[in-house]
């Protein structure tokens, strides 16, 4: 299957995330990735599933990587942060660590990325 | 022989009178006369004429020499004339020539000073240029490494002192800054 059926099978996903729970929805469609050998793509697939949700939805999945575990009060300010940016009505934040960062945190979006570590900043001070 | 006999009758006649009582004798010195005016004659047309001849020849021939000789001289005054041009002439040329030359070299030798001035500008400015970039190089080279260092040294310190409040104040900042 070509990479193009993507965004087809992404629409389709968010639309079944209306009639079905996660649970029984991903059982189903991991059955498809792998009968249509598109297990490759599953990170592409999520992509345009989280794109989708932000567009039909506005539901904002993002990701952000710190250096270390952070309070709920900043958290609560990144959401404000990208609830301005994204204009999304609600808003799942994935939370890793990363101690390379130093400091800081790299936000990513199904749109965009903005990189806010120390680690950046730095490097950026290298060039 | 007639006009002989006669003169010697003549001769024999006078002779009887004052004269050859001198003691000169008419006939011998009439005799003497005639002979020598015909040795004369004989003289005139044997030797004579060709010794004229012989003479006049010799005359004309040292005449042609002085001629000739008048030629040469004057041939080599005009030839000396001309040498004495030619050398006044060769000498202007050589003068010109020097002076030609003279100036000559010396526009040579300007244009060879300026080329070497030129060259020797190009060679500072290619050395002051090349020393430009080298002190540009060492400058990158330093400030890489000055950074390199202030990096490392402030990644040691961020590990060691920014804790979570310090880091979310760090984060509040620089959301701050991109809204």
């Amino acid at each position: 299957m070509k990479s193009t059926n993507i965004k087809p099978l992404a629409l389709a996903c968010v639309r079944l995330l209306g009639k079905y729970s996660l649970q029984q929805l991903v059982p189903i469609l991991a059955e498809y990735l792998v009968a249509h050998r598109m297990t490759a793509q599953v990170d592409q697939l999520l992509q345009e599933i989280r794109l989708e949700l932000l567009h039909q939805q506005g539901h904002l999945e993002a990701d952000v990587v710190t250096a270390r575990q952070l309070s709920d009060t900043i958290m609560t300010e990144i959401k404000s942060f990208l609830k301005e940016k994204t204009k999304a009505k609600t808003i799942d934040l994935h939370q890793s660590i990363d101690p390379s960062l130093l400091g800081g945190a790299i936000i990513t979006t199904p749109e965009w990325e903005i990189d806010l570590s120390l680690a950046h900043t730095l490097k950026q001070l290298e060039a | 022989m007639v006009w002989f006999t006669l003169v010697a009758h003549a001769a024999e006649t006078t002779s009887a009178g004052g004269i050859s009582a001198l003691g000169l004798d008419v006939r011998a010195f009439i005799f003497d006369v005639i002979n020598f005016a015909i040795l004369l004659l004989i003289l005139r047309f044997i030797a004579y004429k060709p010794i004229v001849s012989v003479l006049d020849a010799r005359r004309q021939k040292i005449e042609e020499s002085l001629k000739n000789a008048e030629a040469v001289d004057r041939l080599k005054k005009e030839m000396e004339e001309e040498q004495h041009k030619i050398l006044h002439e060769a000498r202007t040329k050589a003068q010109e020539i020097i002076a030609a030359s003279q100036a000559e070299s010396k526009e040579v030798l300007a244009k060879a000073e300026t080329k070497a001035q030129q060259r020797s500008e190009e060679i500072l400015k290619q050395a002051e240029q090349r020393i430009a970039q080298e002190m540009h190089a060492a400058q990158t080279a330093l400030k890489h490494e000055t950074i390199g260092l202030v990096i490392a040294a402030t990644e040691k310190i961020m590990n060691e002192k920014l804790d979570a409040k310090k880091d979310e104040a760090l984060l509040k900042r620089a959301l701050e800054k991109v809204r």
